[in-house]
């Protein structure tokens, strides 16, 4: 061993974080990779999506619903296929709360990087495998069922710049519902309620246009739907969005980057390290 | 190394400002600079039986635990400084203050002039912690792959890093196993991987918390010398905590004990071993049986069989027993030794903290 101890870093800011990423992702590939049946059992979250619009096609067959048609609500839940796939949430909110009941955490929080990032890769990792086989399997089941979506271009740009930014909003929600686990020993209930909002509040049970009242326009402005029914709606052309919508998702991205690095600096103090 | 030095107006403040490892003479300047460290956890607490635990849903009841309480100590460069206490006693709760897994209630803690808890990247690259069971390694790939993730998390030079890891093989025996998953390896196995993993970045500041628990007397071993050689050869700051002594005789000049979260002694082993008290120990072999009334008036009787007898009496006497028992008919051979150290640990334990300024 030579003599000499730990250098100054070589590389820092984004360039660092890449790297670290790049480091990451290379492992947790490989991990997944190692745990084949896992990624089978994955595919079993596209029954919801499926089953949904299996319902309103159904509800749509004798005419319009709201002004949807079965088509597009093809096209919605095929959309909606592919975004509630590319959350990472589970991975976060499920992610961080055991270590932090564990006291795993403890040998992330070694590293010279945030813990969260190990369980942004081990997402990343898998969505690369999850995605991969949707990229196939929705072009064909539009075309076989009859899908519509926009001729739109500008709400395809639109719709696929908001899926990789709301799921990054949505990925801070998740990794704060985690957090919760620094104040509560069990935090399960506290999460399932992100899950739950997400059924209704993200348009996984039916596109939000479809609610009562004053809800459809308040829930067009929230990470949930950002993430997973904001693109699909577009795509589909069963709303279009505006171009601000963009600049609403990256306000959220700095608010809740914000909120969670609070949330964060204060649950660490209270961590107690436990099980080591 | 000094031991406890009395001041007014503090409780519980030593310095352990360590003259240096086994294999090094002299310590660099202080690394780890301790003061007043105390750390609380609030617990809750409720009768046993079913009824005390319906209570307890709407009547939740608290308890303050203090952990570790105002301790301060200050620790030199290549130096390997025994930390001992009995189960609870506050060793891990120190080491993870140390290494910014703990915010600390009260104190200050300054590790190569860093706040821990504050968890500068610059920091972390410099330490390393082993934890007895909490592993680093990603358990699910090979172990040459977790080094290699450890590479870029850690931003080593390619070239630095492939040298170290190559040393770290072989002077771990890592060859055969650093092909295989980390989940597939045995206790020791695996303990020799994390710390090959803990040091690839050739920290400053090494934190080993029961690094040779559960593992045969061949990795115990394995470890100690290569902790004694890493100390030599980068010159850093080693806090070791073991209920194994052979580990803290091997490879520590000067220990602190703790008990209660307080400090109840820092010197050198020398040291600790002297205040075994004014004892010591003759260990007697026997060809044939001897009465125990023609050797009580030597010293206390601790055993005694057919074929072996063992003394403890007054140092100064020491000698004048030993003559005794030489003189005896049936006595085969005759030894003299200190006590154990864990009867004299036990005593430390059972002490008050000690009253000095840093």
């Amino acid at each position: 061993m030579t003599g000499a101890t730990a250098e100054s870093a070589r590389w820092t800011g984004p360039r660092r974080v890449a790297r670290v990423y790049g480091g990451l992702l290379r492992a947790e590939l490989q991990v997944a990779a190692t745990y084949r049946t896992q990624l089978l059992i994955g595919a079993l979250s596209w029954v919801v999506p499926v089953a949904f619009m299996a319902l309103w096609r159904g509800a749509a067959a004798g005419g319009d619903v709201q002004g949807i048609s079965a088509g597009q609500f093809t096209g919605y839940f095929g959309f909606v296929l592919f975004t509630s796939s590319l959350q990472l949430t589970r991975n976060l909110s499920f992610g961080i709360s055991p270590l932090i009941h564990s006291g795993q955490l403890s040998a992330l929080l070694l590293r010279p990087h945030h813990p969260l990032h190990v369980m942004v890769a081990r997402g990343m990792a898998e969505l690369a495998y999850k995605l991969t086989p949707l990229l196939v399997v929705i072009p064909v089941l539009l075309a076989l069922i009859g899908g519509t979506v926009t001729d739109s271009p500008g709400q395809w740009v639109l719709g696929l710049l908001l899926m990789p930014l709301g799921a990054v909003a949505e990925g801070y929600l998740g990794a704060m519902m985690g957090s919760i686990a620094l104040w509560l020993t069990k935090s399960a209930g506290i999460r399932g309620l992100l899950f739950g909002a997400e059924w209704i509040a993200g348009g996984l049970v039916a596109p939000i246009v479809l609610l009562p009242g004053i809800l459809p326009e308040l829930l067009r402005h929230q990470p949930l739907w950002f993430a997973i029914g904001g693109p699909a709606e577009a795509i589909s052309g069963i709303r279009a969005v505006s171009p601000w919508i963009l600049l609403e998702v990256v306000a959220w991205i700095v608010a809740l980057h914000l909120v969670f690095t609070e949330i964060w600096r204060r649950g660490m103090r209270r961590y107690e390290a436990v099980g080591t | 190394m000094p031991g406890p030095v009395s001041g007014p107006g503090d409780t519980n403040r030593l310095v352990v400002a360590a003259t240096g490892a086994r294999r090094r003479k002299g310590a660099g300047p202080a690394v780890i600079t301790v003061s007043g460290l105390t750390r609380e956890f609030q617990v809750t607490e409720r009768e046993p039986g079913f009824r005390a635990a319906m209570r307890s849903v709407v009547h939740r009841r608290y308890r303050t635990v203090t952990a570790v309480a105002d301790v301060s100590f200050t620790i030199g460069g290549g130096s390997i400084i025994g930390f001992l206490g009995p189960n609870g006693s506050g060793k891990t709760t120190t080491l993870k203050c140390l290494a910014g897994l703990l915010t600390p209630s009260a104190g200050t803690v300054d590790v190569l002039g860093y706040t821990p808890h504050r968890r500068d990247p610059e920091f972390l690259r410099q330490l390393g912690f082993v934890m007895g069971q909490r592993w680093q390694l990603n358990v699910d790939i090979p172990v040459l792959e977790s080094f290699d993730l450890h590479r870029i998390v850690y931003d080593l030079d390619r070239a630095d890093y492939q040298q170290t890891r190559d040393q770290l093989i072989e002077l771990l025996d890592l060859g055969d196993i650093a092909r295989q998953q980390a989940r597939k390896l045995s206790l020791g196995q695996r303990m020799r991987c994390e710390f090959a993993a803990a040091l690839l970045h050739r920290p400053r500041v090494v934190l080993l918390d029961e690094p040779t628990l559960g593992l045969d007397f061949d990795a115990q071993q394995q470890i100690r010398r290569f902790v004694a050689d890493y100390v030599t050869l980068t010159g850093a700051a080693v806090l070791l905590t073991s209920h194994y002594l052979a580990d803290i005789e091997a490879l520590c000049q000067d220990v602190m004990t703790i008990s209660a979260g307080r400090i109840t002694y820092s010197g050198s082993l020398q040291q600790l071993k002297a205040m075994a008290g004014n004892q010591k120990r003759i260990a007697v072999r026997l060809a044939t049986p001897i009465a125990a009334t023609s050797v009580s008036h030597l010293g206390e009787i601790l055993e005694h069989t057919e074929s072996t007898l063992l003394l403890e009496v007054q140092r100064g006497q020491a000698g004048a027993a030993v003559a005794v028992l030489e003189a005896l008919d049936g006595v085969v051979d005759v030894s003299l030794t200190d006590p154990p150290l864990e009867d004299t640990l036990r005593d430390l334990y059972a002490r008050p903290a000690v009253a000095t300024t840093p």
